[in-house]
């Protein structure tokens, strides 16, 4: 039994003498909490944000845009560019390599582009105006739209570019099984391995015609963590450096521990936003939906999100270029109102059902409140979640009358890709099924429109159908928190983004 | 022997066959779409449709259970629409640190709960019989899930001791794959800080999956060793003068050795569905949080594939149960041998 005790009592010394060497840091690396493992890390198909984690600093753009003013358009693998009615023309950036030693030219643009909207997927939906891409030379290329677009160069802004041999070499695919582990950019960022469950690896790239800041991270770590908790507890204990979809009472509680401090900024339309189905009864009459939208408790919301949210007035936030929201009236609580519109309705003791995709506290919760807030008009909201696509698919069928969903806008200056997935026909997002003829015309017209106080006003009036339709209940629309440990520095947070690193931007202040 | 080994073997091909047709039709009748989740969201209804045609999602439903199975006779678990890798490659990369999680948890849960037992039953019904019973209890009683985050929270967040999740320590760089298993990959790259940083990541996932079990082992070893301790034969070593240690090693752990071997066997089951948990908290790169995450986008084919894997390990542990008891305890006699 001693001999027992002993060797116990060795293993337990070694182990714990084994803790203080494996848990120092080695050198410039930053690891990254991110709230999911990639499915693919094909740009071509990359759309969530652990997914957009590795495309976004793996990968250029053609252009980029000042985070503080995204109006304003900055030079990236492209270092001129200008439109002309249906034709835009890029200049390219001279002596720039893919991480394979290649060099970036016209072709891979073309080649890139030619490949996206063939597979149809990701973010094609922000150049799908697109008709076709001509090389004029090594450096210079033309793409033409299917008609007039004054925001192609801003969409091209959240487009990466691939190398044109490994779209050729890699399979007869399009190299869509390559792509979908293996990546070459031209970016600040090179990646290094993917070991599945655990972490992708990144290292910097020292070749990168880009500037890092002082003191840049020279290794990666991307490491997936789908519990929210322990992207805060791991944050905390410097475990991580940073974690995305930290819950805000955590985020709030570790930035204002010694150590830490907060970073906010913009990126939400809308956190959550419910969407009623418009051919399903009783979220079919519009008095019915108007009651809900007017019943709902916008308070409840923003109690929850403790001070960092705004109601929303419509789709589009103030801080958006050419937001029509100041002009908006506000949109709050009004329970005789919602009492009035039930009544001119004619609907009474309705029962509805409320599709609600899993792994979203904050969706659940505006479901309980629309259920709450339901019930005092005596109608009774039944709340079923399911994983993602399946609740889409689900108020889709009719066999659901409202859906959670959140919005952002990936697009720094375009507002009508947003509105074309959410409220034109055949939108992916387009739930409920909304259609208005005059709100497809606008959003077509918009655009060809080179006047900004034109498009300014088409804008707006396009909000106003989606609102006077009562088609959603913006619940709230928070600011997005990051708690960032004072020992970094650099990050900030992309309001055309989800809630994703600059890697490039990042730097040790220690 | 041989005659009782077919016969057991042919009952376990005819569980995996049923676990696959229950599975194949249990995993169609949820209302997923698998090819509006490879499409992703933003793509059009035209993209969804070529993807169900370019994985014969269209095709209907007996048409593609006999594809399945084909593949299945052929070895072939199908593709997960997750991590667009074929399932086979999916478990040869995720099973290895399930199976060292688990054997690890194993080997410290039969060391832990026979050092336990030898303990109590030293003097039955004592002060030390009755802490260890009420410790392993409340172990016991304790759900998965709170007690691997209780760990967490006491052994990374305040002591600092231990790491939080992952199975190496984040900003090393870990022993090249050799077999998968990380203890056995450090040594065999000669790296000692590899292999006590890859046991320190092991220490809470395993506790608390030793904590949880440690009750039922240590019960039934230490009613085994009470049992055995009255027996003439060891009244006979006493009498001979023999130490108490070699009484209890020599003598008396073979007798006990059984009844702990028959509740391992059945809480192989228990251990399976608490891995998920184990591994979803400390995010350990396993099969069970890869099951957890295939279940969460209704991925068909790794959900019947860990069904079939989980089925098989069963089917072969209560085979090999079965050959080694005899081993152990020649009295016993496999039935049909």
């Amino acid at each position: 039994m001693k001999g027992l005790q002993r060797i116990s009592g060795i293993a337990l010394v070694m182990l714990l003498g084994a803790v203080s060497p494996a848990l120092a840091e080695t050198g410039l690396t930053f690891v990254y909490a991110d709230a999911g493992e990639p499915s693919t890390i094909d740009p071509a198909k990359a759309n969530i944000n652990w997914e957009l984690t590795v495309t976004r600093n793996v990968y250029d753009r053609l252009v980029d845009f000042d985070l503080s003013d995204p109006s304003r358009l900055l030079p990236a693998l492209a270092t001129e560019w200008k439109q002309d009615g249906k034709t835009w023309t890029f200049k390219l950036r001279d002596g720039v390599k893919f991480h394979n030693g290649a060099t970036f030219d016209a072709t891979d643009v073309k080649a890139t582009l030619d490949r996206l909207l063939k597979i149809g997927q990701g973010q094609s939906y922000l150049v799908d105006d697109i008709e076709s891409v001509t090389v004029v030379d090594p450096l210079t290329v033309k793409i033409e739209t299917k008609a007039p677009t004054v925001f192609l160069a801003s969409n091209l802004s959240r487009i990466e570019m691939l190398s044109h041999e490994d779209i050729a070499k890699h399979g007869d695919d399009l190299a869509q099984a390559w792509f979908n582990d293996h990546a070459n950019g031209t970016g600040p960022y090179e990646f290094v391995s993917w070991t599945r469950g655990a972490q992708i690896e990144l290292k910097r790239n020292d070749k990168w015609w880009g500037k890092f800041p002082d003191k840049p991270f020279d290794r990666v770590i991307d490491r997936f963590v789908t519990d929210g908790a322990n992207r805060a507890r791991g944050v905390e204990g410097g475990e991580f450096d940073l974690a995305n979809f930290v819950p805000l009472d955590e985020a709030l509680r570790i930035s204002s521990e010694s150590g830490f401090h907060l970073v906010e900024g913009n990126n939400l339309w809308a956190w959550p936003a419910i969407y009623l189905n418009m051919d399903l009864a009783p979220t079919n009459n519009k008095d019915f939906r108007n009651a809900l939208v007017k019943a709902f408790d916008y308070n409840a919301m923003l109690q929850s999100y403790q001070g960092k949210a705004v109601t929303p007035r419509g789709p589009v936030p103030s801080w958006f270029p050419g937001s029509p929201e100041k002009d908006e009236p506000e949109i709050k609580t009004d329970l005789a109102a919602a009492k009035a519109a039930l009544a001119a309705s004619g609907i009474s003791n309705a029962k509805m059902k409320c599709s609600v995709p899993a792994g979203f506290p904050e969706f659940r919760f505006a479901a309980t409140v629309l259920q709450s807030s339901a019930a005092q008009l005596g109608v009774t909201v039944e709340i079923e979640e399911l994983p993602f696509v399946e609740a889409i698919t689900t108020i889709k069928t009719d066999k659901s009358n409202c859906f959670v969903l959140g919005n952002a806008n990936l697009s720094p200056t375009d507002a009508t890709k947003f509105f074309a997935a959410h409220y034109l026909k055949g939108g992916f997002y387009n739930s409920g099924k909304f259609f208005d003829p005059t709100l497809q015309d606008l959003i077509a017209k918009l655009p060809t429109v080179s006047d900004p106080a034109e498009r300014e006003k088409l804008l707006k009036q396009a909000a106003d159908i989606v609102v006077n339709a009562h088609y959603i209940i913006w619940t709230a629309r928070p600011k997005t928190v990051v708690p960032e440990p004072d020992r970094i520095g650099g990050y900030r947070i992309d309001p055309a983004e989800y809630i994703n690193a600059r890697f490039w931007e990042l730097h040790s202040n220690s | 022997m041989v005659g009782f080994l077919l016969r057991r073997l042919v009952w376990g091909l005819l569980v995996l066959l049923s676990v696959a047709v229950i599975t194949f039709i249990l995993s169609r009748v949820v209302p997923a779409d698998p090819a509006a989740f490879l499409a992703g969201q933003n793509a059009s209804e035209a993209t969804v449709q070529r993807i169900r045609v370019e994985h014969g999602l269209d095709r209907p439903l007996p048409a593609q259970f006999v594809s399945y199975m084909a593949g299945l006779a052929r070895g072939d678990l199908g593709e997960s629409i997750r991590t667009r890798r074929s399932v086979s490659a999916d478990l040869a990369q995720y099973l290895p640190a399930t199976l060292e999680l688990l054997f690890v948890s194993f080997v410290f849960y039969l060391a832990i709960s026979f050092f336990l037992a030898a303990l109590a039953a030293r003097r039955p019904g004592g002060a030390v019989d009755g802490v260890i019973r009420l410790l392993t209890m409340v172990g016991t009683g304790i759900p998965v899930f709170w007690l691997g985050m209780t760990l967490q929270f006491v052994f990374f967040y305040k002591l600092h001791w231990l790491p939080l999740d992952a199975r190496f320590p984040i900003r090393e760089s870990a022993p090249p794959v050799v077999t998968g298993f990380l203890l056995v990959d450090s040594l065999l790259a000669g790296s000692l800080t590899a292999f006590f940083g890859s046991l320190q990541h092991l220490a809470l996932p395993a506790a608390t999956i030793v904590i949880n079990l440690l009750a039922v082992g240590t019960r039934l070893t230490r009613a085994a060793l009470i049992r055995e301790q009255d027996r003439l034969y060891v009244r006979t070593a006493r009498g001979k003068g023999l130490s108490p240690r070699r009484i209890l090693f020599k003598h008396m752990l073979r007798n006990a050795l059984s009844p702990i071997l028959t509740a391992t066997t059945m809480q192989f089951g228990y251990m399976i569905s608490w891995v998920i948990l184990v591994e979803v908290i400390f995010d350990w790169p396993g099969i069970g949080l890869y099951a957890y995450q295939s279940f969460q986008v209704f991925d068909y084919s790794p959900v019947i594939a860990l069904a079939l894997v989980s089925t098989a390990g069963f089917v072969i542990i209560n085979l090999a149960m079965d050959l080694i008891y005899p081993i152990i305890d020649p009295r016993v006699q496999s039935v049909g041998a």
